[in-house]
């Protein structure tokens, strides 16, 4: 350090400015928050202080604990597709394609688009009679949301399932007979159509039925039905979430060496071996970005299910933020909404400690 | 120093000048195109009328309003005048001490002279005037007289009646009442309807006070008719997806035939359908009890906190005055509060004379309860419309929820 020890304050005075506001707007707000989340509060009269009262309320709560699943909901899904699927769109489109510019733009316009916009745009897709999915999958023979879940779920058992033992099967000949170029072209096609008629005559002793809701019987309840409103929402979520992630992967691509390919493909990987052992790994501080983004934008959570539900119907598709703010600003219980505020403060501190940790230890 | 001082002088006299003239700040959630336009032509009249009171006018969003109301009434600069609702909403803030009374200008027999007796008590707290009634209007069975005309069947006057129309609706194969209660309220104005007319309002006005418990044989009497729509499927089955709006476009396009809505419906009914949209009274359950009746009242109030009083004051009697209220009321298609204004044309005179034939008049119930309460409540009741077989889980845990809020 050639900084001289008299002048240890000068930095000091540098951030004084952006400390004073942080302190202001974001540290003060949250110590305020904690000492409401102890007393009951109408926001206007004054408020008495309580206790734990608000917390045990809380824990007693039903709609506490259906908004925290559904936030746990929102995380998996928002970490398990984003991620995947903008990694493959991001390894489509760096290989330079006719119009690939192009799609790249249309894949990015979503990005680009406010969640309430995002939300209203969903809400006609999903509209039970006259939306776009509604109309889409009755163009394509579902007559209704029951329907369709039963023809994916047989198209699994009785198609992926068969194929996916048929490439297994080839897989174990091919340890014992080597199976080279036209052989094993055939041995694959002749042994997914061998397993997909199987299967189809399987159907016809064991033929299992999907358990739906009774409104999946009449239409396409995206946002009406209690069981698949979240799921719903989180889709409309994920619509934007996938090509942020795909940008995060394409910046990363960027700074992957073109010559560290071209080496392992000369040293014989194939691709797949080429994907897993070079490209990925020099993609991990991408995918550290994009998974902590991806998680806190999961617990953010708010602006989609305020605007295309409200956690409605009755609470089902709430997530803590949403909880907060009826419990708050309709119901009028700033301490109650507090005490929310809370757990979901520790919630995503909690998160964020893991990423700083992470952080700081590359760092040290 | 000199100057110093001089300035400061200088500016309070500008100050105290000011004041003379006199000012008056008006908050109002009239954000709303139709009814903005109809707010800023009234400021207009009030200033010819009183060129000296210099008028700051607000105006918010509606829900923004309802929001931002509970910072501006405990602040030192609370608007002078402010809109809102009559009923338990309006007594929330007298209770708390943040309006002022007007027995004044408009309390006992001064309230006659303006207003029909039956709003006194929604517009009252602690027997004292603390809300001016502007406008108001009435809650009622829409319906489409052509598909009425083609299933052939009559308007439906009692309970049965009503439940062989909306079967004979649904054997046609129309489906027999729209709603739409994504933001709840819609499915408040059944429990409402069904209560006063198995309840009588006495009682029901006791529910609403939080006096009777929801798993009471009372409100069980009430929900078990209810489910007789619900269970028949007689209420479009999405209906917790869709807005009030979207679920009068099944009314619009003719899939529907009935909705349970209020006077405001026919703002948003296309024109040139206008002739086929007409209403009918909630039907009776029980000969023997009165006729009871859902109008919403709004109008304006008087935050304590406030500073020009008196201009205040004026506007209120600018607001009440015959002349102000047949203007709006013509304007917006509304009833106006003044008893001496008829009805602008002849579907409000039909609401005006459905009304004045009844037995007496609630608010509405997220007007009139506790709104913690009415929010519990009414995702209660959209929870009761997908499952009716989960009733008494329902009136149960919202009976858990009155305890705790009223006790």
């Amino acid at each position: 350090m050639f900084m001289s020890k008299k002048r240890w304050w000068v930095p000091w005075v540098f951030l004084s400015v952006p400390l004073a506001m942080y302190a202001i707007w974001v540290i003060w707000p949250i110590i305020q928050t904690f000492a409401f989340s102890f007393t009951e509060w109408d926001g206007m009269t004054s408020s008495t202080f309580i206790g734990f009262e608000n917390y045990k309320n809380l824990f007693n709560d039903p709609i506490f604990w259906t908004a925290l699943k559904n936030n746990f909901r929102w995380l998996i899904l928002f970490v398990a597709i984003p991620i995947p699927v903008g990694l493959l769109v991001a390894m489509l489109f760096d290989v330079k394609l006719p119009g690939g510019k192009i799609f790249k733009t249309i894949m990015y316009l979503s990005m680009t688009l406010s969640f309430v916009v995002i939300a209203q745009i969903w809400s006609w897709i999903y509209d039970p009679k006259n939306g776009a999915l509604a109309v889409t999958l009755k163009a394509f023979g579902f007559a209704n949301l029951d329907e369709l879940i039963q023809g994916a779920f047989d198209f699994l058992i009785f198609v992926i399932i068969p194929v996916i033992i048929a490439v297994i099967v080839v897989k174990i000949i091919d340890k014992s007979v080597r199976l080279t170029g036209k052989k094993a072209l055939f041995a694959y096609i002749s042994l997914m159509a061998l397993f997909i008629i199987l299967a189809h005559v399987l159907k016809i002793f064991w033929d299992p039925q999907v358990e739906t809701s009774r409104f999946a019987k009449n239409g396409f309840p995206w946002l009406s039905d209690p069981n698949m409103v979240t799921y719903s929402l989180i889709m409309s979520a994920i619509w934007r979430q996938i090509p942020y992630v795909m940008v995060l992967y394409l910046a990363g691509l960027k700074g992957v060496p073109p010559a560290l390919v071209e080496a392992s493909i000369v040293d014989g990987a194939n691709w797949w071996q080429r994907f897993y052992n070079v490209i990925l790994p020099m993609l991990k501080p991408a995918t550290i970005v994009a998974i902590t983004i991806s998680v806190i934008d999961s617990l953010r959570a708010f602006d989609i299910v305020y605007a295309m539900t409200r956690g409605g119907p009755f609470n089902t598709s709430s997530v803590l933020a949403n909880f907060m703010y009826i419990e708050t600003f309709n119901n009028y219980r700033m301490g109650y909404g507090s005490s929310i505020a809370v757990i979901q403060f520790f919630i995503t501190f909690g998160f964020i400690i893991v990423y700083l940790g992470n952080a700081l230890k590359k760092e040290g | 120093m000199k100057i110093k001082a001089l300035i400061l002088t200088a500016l309070i006299v500008t100050l105290v000048a000011f004041g003379f003239a006199g000012k008056l700040v008006i908050n109002s959630y009239n954000g709303d195109p139709e009814p903005r336009r109809v707010t800023n032509l009234l400021l207009e009249m009030f200033n010819e009328q009183y060129p000296d009171i210099e008028v700051e006018l607000n105006i918010f969003a509606h829900e923004d309003f309802k929001t931002l109301i509970r910072t501006w009434l405990p602040s030192d600069d609370a608007p002078d005048v402010a809109q809102w609702f009559a009923g338990e909403r309006m007594r929330y803030f007298a209770d708390k001490g943040l309006l002022e009374s007007m027995d004044d200008i408009l309390g006992g027999e001064k309230w006659n002279e303006f207003f029909p007796e039956a709003f006194r008590s929604a517009c009252s707290y602690d027997g004292e005037v603390y809300f001016l009634p502007e406008s108001w209007y009435w809650w009622g069975v829409y319906y489409r007289p052509s598909i009425f005309a083609e299933v052939g069947i009559e308007v439906p006057e009692t309970w049965d009646e009503f439940v062989a129309a909306c079967e004979a609706l649904k054997v046609a194969g129309y489906n027999p009442i729209t709603i739409g209660t994504k933001y709840l309220w819609t499915a408040a104005a059944w429990f409402d309807l069904l209560n006063m007319r198995v309840n009588g309002l006495d009682k029901y006005i006791e529910v609403l006070d939080g006096k009777v418990p929801y798993n009471s044989d009372e409100i069980k009497e009430t929900m078990e008719y209810w489910a007789v729509l619900v269970e028949n499927g007689y209420f479009n089955d999405d209906a917790s997806a869709l807005t009030w709006q979207e679920a009068l476009q099944r009314m619009i396009t003719g899939d529907s035939a009935m909705y349970l809505m209020g006077q405001f419906i026919a703002d948003s009914f296309p024109d040139d359908l206008e002739d086929d949209l007409d209403f009918f009274r909630f039907p009776v359950i029980k000969e023997d009890m009165g006729l009871y009746e859902e109008t919403p009242i709004d109008g304006w109030m008087l935050p304590k906190n406030g500073k020009n009083k008196e201009e205040a004051k004026i506007w209120m009697e600018f607001i009440s005055s015959k002349e102000v209220q047949s203007f709006i009321a013509s304007e917006l298609g509304r009833l106006a509060a003044n008893k001496d204004v008829p009805a602008p044309n002849a579907h409000a005179q039909k609401g005006l004379d459905m009304i004045m034939e009844s037995d007496g008049v609630i608010g509405f119930y997220d007007r009139d309860t506790n709104p913690e309460m009415a929010n519990k409540g009414m995702n209660g009741f959209v929870q009761f419309m997908m499952y009716p077989e989960m009733l008494d889980q329902i009136l149960d845990s919202l009976e858990n929820d009155r305890k705790r809020i009223y006790e």
